[in-house]
């Protein structure tokens, strides 16, 4: 007599762990979902560039830094006000982003830039009649103008996390693959090897609600605190677009966590209906 | 009956571990992430707080004016240590970084900037700027002071010994007379020494002028003290 | 004459007050910060010193400040762990500080930073690091190195170096995710045939 409500007692604690390994396998699944949803899908930060103004603002960005570099190379403004165009800096970041996204590196291709800048140097030069024009201190200046141009359209950290970041993009469907099956396993031994079923999904029930706090509880705190709106970035085009992204993916989050919610509503009701009948 | 109170037990808490138990999963997720994750990120975690702020970051391109121009004859609150006079410290608004706080004026030059304390793009684009690794002037060290050659620091090709500098804050007038240039690489570190106990200005340019190209040239222009209340620097006892 | 004397009490206070008074100056606490910022740490068996520049930089940005004692002393005592850290290394500048070591001294500088409510980031691009006032202004802005004369040394810039992933965390937790389900399930199967 004494035996059996212990046994059952371990049985009850077994079942809790594996609804709590559960709730970690649905929670990692909902991360790794929005993940390769988002910042591993190269269209997602296209097209949040696109909304978010990118290349309008990184032009005028850029157009200042240039005009800096004119005030202190004898170039007037008025050089810089149509030469660079939102076409070329799309052109080039969407390549960098498919480069990057390949794992072909990291580089902006700056050859149409200079090209470009030094076409409108010769007719600078022709229209204003300008003599005093030093080639080597010419070459120094495109160079100067390229290297702005680059820095500009770089992300900071691609370059450093790009290893990483295709091996986690290479790996993740495996990953998504194994949280699936792992997840399947437990569920089906929750079924096999409870004899009332109204506990099959009241275990499962435990295990969504867990994943709903999981997964909500950090994008609700990162949106509540307003921290996203407080990262630290020289460039206000790049600012806007994580902001963007960084808000898109907490909204997904929330979501996820939000289906989970109504899923152990779903079930609490079913557990209370089987049990009943039970 | 003993089913019956069995049953009634269970039901209660199962209530409970409905609210209870995702907490706890919640909480246990979260620690074994912690396990998990805390080898390869701590020190990423740990310097994480460096790209944020405690503010939205502040793109305004404009800047904060804090120059209000004294005549020749206002005094301004004085001390007197060791028979010298210095500018009360408390009468001093100290600038900070990207503030107007002057005027820097060269006759001869034709050169009539704002003063800006740092010498970022915002200041160089609306005037010329103190490097902020060297001093304001009254404080009794090295100001260095940048322009662009094409705008506001082109008039520095008249430079010549002898001229006199002026710059005007809102805590005193201060007079220069230049006494020397200079044309030297920009990595020239003999060029300054912003390491010096005595007042000097020296401002500086990219070299040659009037040119289309970029160098690693600049131009230096040296002076020398003249006169300007010194303001006092001497520590005062804490808070 | 009553009239005359309210008017010279006006007249004073209108001169007191036209005169405003800023937090200005260093004070003590201040004066400490700066003097423990010009010692210097011995790397490798050679001392060496944050260039002068940079400790102007500070002088500048305490004189728009009040400091307090306890806020001087708690980033001392910041100041001498990073000394410690650094000594420590086994490096001989920061540039030779592993990637580790540096996100570690990043965070100390952050620390010592935070005493005043400012924070710090670092431009991968330019590699300056930036220390921002609590109002968003700038109050140091440099590439990060220490030379051994406190003069600027254009050799001595962080290069950024890759860190090893340690996969033992993961590795560990799935092992174990993995032993719990299967010695869960042969028990739960045990025993529901031990009930058959």
């Amino acid at each position: 007599m004494a035996k059996k409500p212990f046994r059952s007692k371990i049985k009850h604690a077994v079942y809790i762990i594996l609804s709590f390994l559960l709730s970690v396998t649905l929670f990692a699944l909902s991360i790794c979902t929005v993940l390769q949803a988002t910042i591993f899908n190269s269209n997602f930060i296209m097209d949040n560039m696109n909304s978010s103004n990118y290349f309008i603002d990184k032009r005028d960005e850029i157009t200042n830094s240039l005009e800096d570099l004119g005030n202190a190379s004898g170039l007037k403004e008025v050089f810089f006000a149509d030469l660079l165009d939102e076409v070329m800096i799309s052109n080039n970041t969407r390549e960098y982003l498919e480069n990057f996204y390949s794992g072909e590196g990291t580089k902006i291709d700056t050859t149409e830039f200079k090209q470009t800048f030094n076409n409108a140097l010769d007719k600078y030069i022709e229209d204003n009649k300008i003599k005093n024009v030093n080639n080597q201190n010419r070459d120094y200046m495109v160079k100067k103008a390229a290297q702005i141009y680059r820095s500009s359209l770089e992300i900071p950290l691609f370059s450093r996390i790009s290893g990483y970041f295709i091996s986690s993009k290479n790996a993740m469907p495996f990953v998504i693959a194994g949280l699936i099956v792992f997840g399947a396993v437990i569920c089906l031994i929750l079924f096999f090897t409870n004899e009332w079923k109204h506990r099959f999904v009241k275990y499962i029930c435990f295990a969504t609600s867990g994943t709903f706090l999981t997964v909500g509880i950090m994008p609700a705190l990162i949106l509540a605190t307003g921290k996203i709106n407080q990262i630290n970035l020289a460039s206000r085009a790049l600012y806007n677009l994580f902001v963007q992204c960084a808000n898109s993916i907490c909204i997904a989050l929330i979501f996820c966590s939000l289906f989970f919610l109504l899923v152990s509503i779903g079930l609490f009701f079913q557990y209370r209906r089987m049990r009943k009948k039970a | 009956m003993s089913e019956k109170k069995h049953r009634h037990r269970h039901k209660k808490s199962d209530g409970k571990s409905f609210i209870i138990l995702p907490i706890i999963f919640l909480v246990g997720t979260y620690l074994v992430l912690y396990l998990a994750f805390a080898p390869t990120f701590s020190t990423f975690v740990s310097a994480a707080g460096m790209f944020f702020s405690n503010n939205e970051k502040n793109y305004s391109t404009e800047y904060k004016n804090i120059f209000v121009p004294v005549s020749e004859n206002t005094t301004l609150p004085t001390v007197k240590i060791e028979d010298k006079t210095y500018v009360e410290k408390e009468a001093v608004e100290y600038p900070q970084y990207g503030n107007q706080f002057g005027e820097l004026i060269i006759e001869d030059c034709g050169i009539d900037n704002k003063l800006f304390f740092g010498d970022g793009d915002i200041a160089l684009r609306n005037g010329v700027g103190i490097y902020n690794g060297s001093f304001v002037p009254g404080y009794g060290g090295t100001i260095l002071v940048a322009g662009h050659n094409n705008t506001f620091f082109n008039g520095l090709k008249y430079a010549e010994a002898g001229q006199k500098v002026v710059i005007r804050t809102s805590y005193g007038n201060y007079e220069y007379r230049i006494t020397d240039t200079a044309v030297k690489k920009a990595t020239d570190k003999s060029a300054y020494d912003l390491n010096a106990d005595y007042e000097n200005l020296i401002m500086y340019t990219c070299y040659p002028f009037d040119e289309l190209g970029l160098t690693q040239y600049r131009y230096f222009v040296y002076a020398e003290y003249i006169s300007g209340q010194q303001i006092d620097k001497s520590v005062q006892e804490g808070e | 004459m009553k009239k005359l004397s309210a008017i010279l009490v006006a007249l004073v206070l209108v001169a007191a007050t036209a005169v405003t008074a800023f937090a200005a100056g260093i004070n003590s606490s201040e004066q400490a910060v700066l003097d423990e910022l010009k010692t210097s740490v011995t790397m490798k068996g050679s001392d060496e010193l944050i260039p002068s520049e940079y400790v102007n930089q500070a002088e500048n940005y305490f004189n728009t400040i009040e400091m307090t004692e306890e806020q001087s002393k708690e980033i001392i005592a910041v100041i001498e762990e990073g000394k410690t850290f650094l000594h420590n290394s086994g490096a001989s500048n920061i540039a030779d500080l592993t990637f580790d070591q540096k996100q570690q001294l990043l965070a100390l500088g952050e620390k010592a930073v935070g005493v005043l409510n400012m924070s710090m980031s670092y431009d991968k691009t330019t590699k300056q690091l930036t220390i921002t006032a609590p109002n968003g202004d700038v109050a140091f802005n440099a590439v990060p190195y220490l030379t051994k004369d406190g003069k600027l040394d254009d050799n001595g810039v962080i290069k950024t170096t890759g860190s090893e992933t340690n996969y033992f965390g993961f590795i560990a937790v799935g092992v174990a995710a993995v032993v719990l389900v299967a010695g869960g399930a042969i028990y739960l199967v045990k025993s529901k045939k031990e009930r058959a």
